[in-house]
């Protein structure tokens, strides 16, 4: 008893003090304390990425919860746990004396404390109630200023968030219901059955919309500029792969071949992939930008997953490969996130200027994906990985590697001009950790040895090798530089609005409201379709008045009497 | 056609009657009317109940639950009646034309 | 016939069973007569007496199994015999919990005088009813027989309409008044289905209903009597037209008495007669029925919650709309899984009472702050009242159905069972569901982040937010600790897998 206490306590400590924390906030008289643990409070996720405890089974919660971490719940967790460190420390100091600071605090504070256990989750039911933490705590983390953008951007979050939530517990039922339990780890060895295509699309969509998948990805573009930085670079680097360890933990990968859900994957990615670079340059706010660039890499993680569906043999190749680029992602978009944010404040110092220009530069060349980054490892891998499904998808993602570069292009210096003008310098407390996160993406670069879960890799130094990986950056900074040269005035309009095909898709219903009675409704819809809708809708509250009367209640009863006692008699 | 199925078709009957008068009348005091012949009706079939056995003994449970029956039926009655008084004085007291029509809604 | 037994099957040194009834029923007469100043004292003593008897008894079944008592040794049929068992115990429970928390909402409520009630003596009245009230749902999940749980139905029911006119309002005596109305009918229809019980079958004790064979010997009237007069009182869809006026306009504490627990009595009556003292009379289709009913009122409920224009209307109607839940479980009953279905719905009663009841008071300390609760005009109520605010925020959490709400837990047990015994289409209804209470919950929740209005705003007690907070908070552990109750309904379950030879093909 008191030993499965014991190998329980690190799991509930990792889980359970960001919460704790956040309850403080929540208190008038605590709140002083709270708010100078809040930055840390990802420190207990770290230790437990590090030291990977026994598996721990707690009867006692939920359906009997369970929380285990294998090699890729630990590298998940890893970078996980430093980006919300870093993300931690630096929103102390950003928002700094700002009064809704504790509230901020709070919602971010459930949130990783749902990311870190939705990783350490062993079992189905847990991983689902750490999700729905994360994601719902997040509308809190990107409503946060509270003003019509935001409102907007929440909106269209909860609005997928709660789609995705039903289509997620109809999946993992459907899911338990065929691997006959809830053990995540290792369930695919004693599945009797694998899941069919129909809950294996639930899952897919379902994860999809927190992957940032096309057609789902519309919330990423417009939750990123409104969010605060710090919220931001979690959002991108750390929530988006928990729709990809969910892609990791429910598919039958590497089981059974599902070639018609594999080919929407794969042309879904691909799609993220190219038509994220082609609308985020189009942008002129750069973390517009970095949501488009994130919404297209993980266009080429989805391709991977979808390579896993299509082939399943090559999955125990292409799994390390996804849990690296992950990582990569992760480190190296929380570091371009956090730079955006000081590259709002650069001070006057030259130094100054100089090593943020050069934090800004080293993650966008690793997402470009230029050799001797942690990019080019990723890729390389990716690439190694993917043959045996075919050999034109290498090329596609040398391409993809092209626009990668014209996004980073653009966002480095829609980032400097950003801090144009600006006399007031961004201080310590947002420095460090930004450069602890481009230090854990450099030595990354180095090449990931001995880390279980992670491609045994070092940098290569072939000839061959580096041209493949140099000449997609430098097409793409030709490209760049050519089409400045031809259309000088793309700096300031963005072509494209940003949530794209959710502007298209909802420009025709924009004005349209369910008219309440008694609320402020809006009356300018396309009359022939919306009015009689409406009519409709409010004719449902008069024939409420009418179900309430005496006399339909009695011929109910008096139906519903004979029904039943002829059914029962039957 | 025994005496006991002829009390029994009668509560039935009264049952009926109650029911009908409870959904299509909207005087608050002729709905309470309209139950209380429904109660009346039920006890009818529980009384005609209780000659069950074979040996003509009377059985006394369904008498017994009849007696609480009426009770129950008294003091729910009441707390009707009570009700539909209170409202009553309401509309006495508010002499204005929302009352009245208001009250027309409540019946 | 009635004898005297001389045997006690308890111990005569721990008659909880019997406190756990008589205690508040002797109570709320001396409450009645007692003056202003010795009532807050006594009526705390009270619940808490209750409160402590049934965690004796709760303690009691868990550790010996299944109690019994017959009242002065008085057996059925004209004695009146107690049984606890698992799901009576968690029924309980449930009472104590969430009547503990609103009697310290009602305590600050009523102590205000003029906000809730036109008397001032609405505190004063308030304490014997809700004694009255907590007797008689006690007496609901502890009676053995037909006739005793229409006595104690009958007892709730007066005390609850009583209890709805203590707001006094023209509309709410209007409403308590279709509220008796519709539960004397409710009432007499059941009573005329324990009629028929009795000359066909002779006794009225579940016990000896459910052992006695053959069951088929029940003639189809009565379980369709008993069952359309317990829906009634349910209100089951489209029988529910007394429920949210009467619900809407009561008091704030009652209404979350009523919505929280009331209904949740005449539904537990309709649960023991189809799977305990008739197990398998009612055909497959039967149980379809109540589950298309089921799905009218989620449905029905919803579409109505989505377009009230007061808050606690549309609380009342989202209760319209849970209680739809409850019925979508007779079909998976008899089903494989059928036993965890059966847990999950009581699982799902519980929550449901913690999390409305939560909802409604703090709806009510909204209504109190803002002095009305019409939501087109509580912009920016989020910021200002900031503690009802996430009250109702953790409530919504529970009726959503979202984790790690008790109600979560509920319905991943019944749609697995759905899964398993091949009803796909509940399971849909109930994710349809889920849609449609976050729809009307965010219809509230969206108020939390618009720009704040200076309308002058009441000061609310700092007792009312934190009653509400409790109980939104005990709704989410019911579903993270959900395991105790679990093992606790295990205890005198029925026998459902023998119901399963009726199941869908």
């Amino acid at each position: 008893m008191i030993s499965d206490a014991l190998t329980a306590l690190p799991w509930i400590a990792a889980v359970s003090w960001p919460m704790l924390v956040a309850m403080g906030l929540a208190s008038s008289r605590a709140r002083g304390v709270a708010l100078a643990l809040a930055p840390w409070a990802a420190l207990p996720a770290l230790v437990l990425a590090v030291a990977a405890p026994a598996p721990a089974d707690l009867p006692w919660l939920l359906l009997g919860a369970r929380f285990e971490l294998d090699d890729i719940g630990r590298v998940f967790l890893m970078f996980t746990a430093t980006l919300w460190l870093s993300a931690g420390v630096y929103a102390r100091q950003y928002l700094d004396g700002a009064p809704a600071a504790h509230r901020f605090f709070a919602f971010f504070l459930v949130a990783m404390a749902g990311n870190v256990g939705l990783i350490a989750a062993g079992d189905a039911v847990l991983f689902y109630t750490c999700f729905a933490l994360m994601s719902f705590a997040s509308y809190g983390v990107i409503v946060h200023t509270g003003d019509r953008e935001a409102l907007h951007a929440g909106r269209v979050y909860i609005t997928l968030v709660i789609v995705g939530e039903l289509l997620i517990f109809a999946g993992l039922l459907s899911w338990a219901g065929f691997t006959g339990g809830t053990r995540l780890i290792g369930w695919t060895a004693t599945a009797a059955q694998i899941p069919g295509p129909l809950v294996t699309g639930l899952l897919l969509v379902g994860f999809g919309i927190k992957a940032g998948a096309v057609p789902l990805h519309v919330w990423l573009p417009l939750a990123h500029p409104v969010a605060p930085t710090p919220a931001s670079a979690v959002l991108s680097g750390a929530m988006i792969k928990a729709g990809l360890l969910g892609w990791i933990r429910f598919l039958p990968l590497g089981e059974a071949a599902s070639p018609d859900l594999a080919f929407w994957c794969m042309a879904g990615g691909l799609g993220a992939a190219f038509g994220g670079a082609v609308a985020g340059v189009l942008q002129d706010n750069p973390k517009v930008t970095l949501a488009y660039s994130s919404i297209s890499q993980m266009g080429l993680m989805t391709v991977a997953i979808g390579a896993g569906l299509a082939a399943p043999e090559a999955w125990p190749l292409l799994l390390p490969a996804v849990v690296l680029y992950a990582t990569h992602h992760a480190l190296a978009k929380g570091a371009l996130f956090l730079g955006a944010g000081i590259a709002q404040h650069p001070g006057r110092s030259a130094g100054a200027r100089r090593a943020m220009t050069a934090g800004l530069v080293l993650p966008a060349l690793a997402i470009a994906g230029a050799p001797f980054t942690s990019g080019a490892l990723a890729k390389l891998a990716l690439k190694d990985a993917l043959p045996p499904v075919g050999g034109a998808l290498a090329l596609l993602l040398s391409i993809a590697a092209i626009g990668s570069t014209l996004l980073m292009v653009r966002f480095v210096s829609l980032a400097l001009a950003s801090g144009v003008g600006s006399r007031s310098g961004a201080r310590a407390g947002m420095w460090i950790p930004w450069a602890l996160l481009t230090t854990a993406g450099a030595v990354l670069a180095l090449g990931p040895r001995g880390i279980a879960g992670l491609p045994e890799m070092a940098p290569s130094l072939e000839p061959g090798v580096i041209w493949s990986l140099s000449w997609p950056v430098a097409a793409g900074l030709v490209l760049y530089w050519t089409a400045r040269r031809l259309w000088p005035r793309a700096r300031s309009e963005p072509r494209v609005p940003p949530g794209d095909v959710l502007w298209v898709a909802t420009r025709p219903f924009a004005t349209f409201r369910v008219p309440v009675a008694g609320a402020r409704t809006s009356p300018a819809l396309p009359g022939a379709v919306m009015e009689p809708l409406a009519r409709a809708w409010s004719e449902l509250t008069s024939l409420e008045k009418g179900l309430t009367r005496w006399y339909t209640t009695g011929l109910a009863l008096l139906l519903l009497l004979v029904a039943l006692t002829m059914v029962v008699g039957r | 056609m025994t005496l006991t199925l002829w009390y029994a078709l009668t509560g039935v009957a009264l049952l009926v009657v109650g029911v009908y008068g409870l959904v299509s009348r909207v005087h608050v005091l002729r709905q309470i009317m309209a139950v209380n012949i429904v109660g009346a009706g039920v006890f009818l079939v529980l009384v005609a109940g209780a000659h069950r056995r074979p040996s003509g003994a009377i059985d006394p449970v369904p008498h017994a639950m009849v007696l609480t029956g009426i009770v129950v039926a008294v003091s729910a009655t009441a707390v009707a009646l009570a009700f539909a008084r209170r409202l009553r004085a309401d509309a006495d007291e508010r002499t204005d034309g929302a009352a009245r029509e208001d009250e027309a809604r409540a019946g | 016939m009635a004898r005297r037994e001389r045997t006690r099957p308890v111990p005569a040194d721990a008659p909880w069973i019997v406190w756990t009834v008589v205690l508040p029923l002797l109570a709320a007469p001396v409450a009645f007569v007692l003056g202003r100043r010795g009532l807050a004292p006594f009526a705390a003593a009270s619940s808490l007496g209750v409160a402590a008897s049934v965690a004796a008894l709760a303690w009691q079944v868990a550790a010996q199994g299944v109690q019994r008592h017959r009242l002065g040794g008085w057996g059925a049929p004209l004695g009146i015999e107690l049984h606890a068992d698992g799901l009576s115990v968690l029924m309980l429970v449930m009472t104590a919990v969430t009547g503990v928390v609103v009697s310290l909402h009602a305590h600050g409520t009523f102590g205000l005088g003029g906000h809730e009630t036109r008397e001032p003596s609405g505190r004063a009245r308030f304490w014997p009813l809700w004694l009255f009230l907590w007797g008689g749902l006690n007496a609901v999940f502890l009676s053995a027989d037909l006739f005793n749980l229409f006595v104690s139905l009958e007892l709730v029911t007066l005390s609850a309409v009583a209890l709805v006119a203590l707001a006094a309002t023209r509309v709410a005596v209007a409403a308590a008044l279709q509220y008796l109305l519709a539960a004397m009918l409710g009432s007499l229809l059941y009573l005329l289905g324990v009629a028929l019980v009795y000359a066909t079958e002779g006794t009225l004790s579940l016990d000896e209903l459910a052992r006695g064979a053959p069951h088929a010997s029940v003639a189809p009237p009565a379980l369709a009597l008993l069952t359309i007069g317990l829906a009634l009182k349910t209100a089951l869809f489209p029988l529910h037209f007394w429920l949210p006026p009467a619900h809407a306009n009561a008091p704030t504490p009652v209404s979350a008495l009523l919505s929280g627990l009331v209904v949740k009595a005449s539904f537990y009556v309709l649960w023991r007669l189809w799977f305990q003292a008739f197990p398998g009379v009612a055909p497959f289709e039967a149980s379809m029925l109540l589950a298309v009913l089921g799905t009218g009122a989620i449905v029905w409920g919803s579409v109505q919650a989505l377009q009230a224009t007061r808050l606690k209307s549309l609380v009342a109607y989202s209760t319209v709309a849970q209680l739809g839940y409850l019925f979508l479980v007779f079909p998976l009953v008899g089903g494989p899984g059928g036993l965890a279905a059966w847990q999950a719905c009581a699982v799902f009663a519980v929550s449901h009472a913690f999390a409305k009841a939560a909802f409604f008071m703090a709806a009510g300390n909204i209504r109190l702050a803002a002095g009305h609760d019409r939501i087109a005009d509580l912009d920016g109520i989020g910021a200002r009242l900031p503690r009802s605010f996430f009250a109702v925020g953790l409530a919504s959490v529970a009726l959503m159905g979202l984790p790690p709400s008790g109600t979560f837990v509920a319905k991943w047990m019944m749609m697995r069972a759905a899964l398993e015994s091949g009803q796909a289409w509940l399971m849909v209804v109930m994710l349809l569901g889920g849609l449609f209470s976050a729809g009307y919950c965010f219809r509230v929740l969206a108020r939390a982040f618009t720009p704040p209005t200076d309308t002058p705003l009441q000061p609310v007690p700092g007792s009312l937010d934190a009653a509400a907070l409790a109980l939104a908070v005990i709704a989410l552990a019911t579903g993270l600790f959900v395991a105790p109750a679990l093992d606790l309904l295990a205890i005198g379950a029925p026998d459902v897998a023998g119901l399963g030879q009726d199941g869908p093909r």
